[in-house]
């Protein structure tokens, strides 16, 4: 029998709770083992490279737009650490207006650290827009992002 | 609220000895860059095979599984590139 569709409001407070914390939208629809499979699958790469490359470059949309860009699908995550960025850009003119020489190394990563950085932290971006997906397949479907093409179909009903 | 405290926190390490993730980058060794292919490489074949599996039991063995073919398929990529260097180093 096929299951009951669920509503719009359901799939979008799935969806958005999948977009802000990897894993959340799992949780919601009641696979709490995968949701902490994507969760720590997810959250690893993300904190790593944001602790390799420092939040300062890392999480801002002036310093590499498209990087934050590839971050956006973890909201979650980016809007802490945009604003961990700002803060430190404030901290950084504060210091320079007082005539301190500030040496960026102390909160920016280069060569070949910042490449390492980049890669997990647009990779974990990237790995919760399939775990959005999947969320929302399951949410939906009740089957996985890539098992609904061989889903049996509806039975016709019999002719009258 | 939020910005004050993100604010102490950017405050507390500036000039001090006291380094804070995600504000001060951690130091990275010059030879990890490779090896950190393979962290990265288990949370991708994770994510992807918990995409597909219906319980979560499904996992270790597909996502092993799925470890290894990236991990075999990049290797033999490199190996690819590497004599395709030695072969423009000998004949161009």
């Amino acid at each position: 029998m096929p299951q009951q569709e669920p509503s719009t409001s359901r799939l979008v407070q799935v969806g958005l709770l999948a977009w802000l914390i990897p894993g959340a939208g799992h949780y919601a629809v009641g696979q709490k083992g995968l949701a902490a499979v994507f969760c720590v699958a997810i959250t690893l790469p993300y904190a790593t490279g944001l602790a390799i490359g420092g939040a300062k470059s890392f999480a801002s949309p002036t310093a590499n737009r498209w990087l934050f860009v590839a971050e956006l699908p973890i909201g979650g995550y980016t809007l802490p650490a945009y604003l961990l960025s700002t803060a430190l850009d404030r901290r950084i003119e504060t210091r320079r207006q007082r005539g301190e020489t500030v040496d960026l190394t102390e909160y920016v990563a280069y060569f070949p650290a910042a490449d390492v950085a980049q890669i997990y932290l647009a990779t974990a971006g990237l790995l919760n827009i399939l775990a959005i997906l999947d969320a929302l397949s399951r949410a939906q479907y009740g089957e996985p992002t890539f098992h609904r093409d061989r889903r049996p179909a509806p039975e016709e009903p019999p002719a009258a | 609220m939020t910005a004050p405290l993100l604010t102490l926190l950017a405050d507390a390490t500036p000039g001090g000895s006291l380094a804070v993730l995600f504000v001060n980058p951690l130091p990275f060794p010059p030879g990890a860059r490779l090896w950190m292919l393979l962290p990265l490489l288990l949370c991708v074949a994770t994510v992807y095979r918990a995409s597909r599996v219906r319980q979560v039991r499904e996992l270790p063995l597909a996502t092993l599984l799925t470890f290894v073919n990236i991990l075999v398929g990049m290797l033999l990529i490199a190996a690819g590139f590497y004599v395709l260097h030695l072969l423009v180093l000998r004949f161009f």
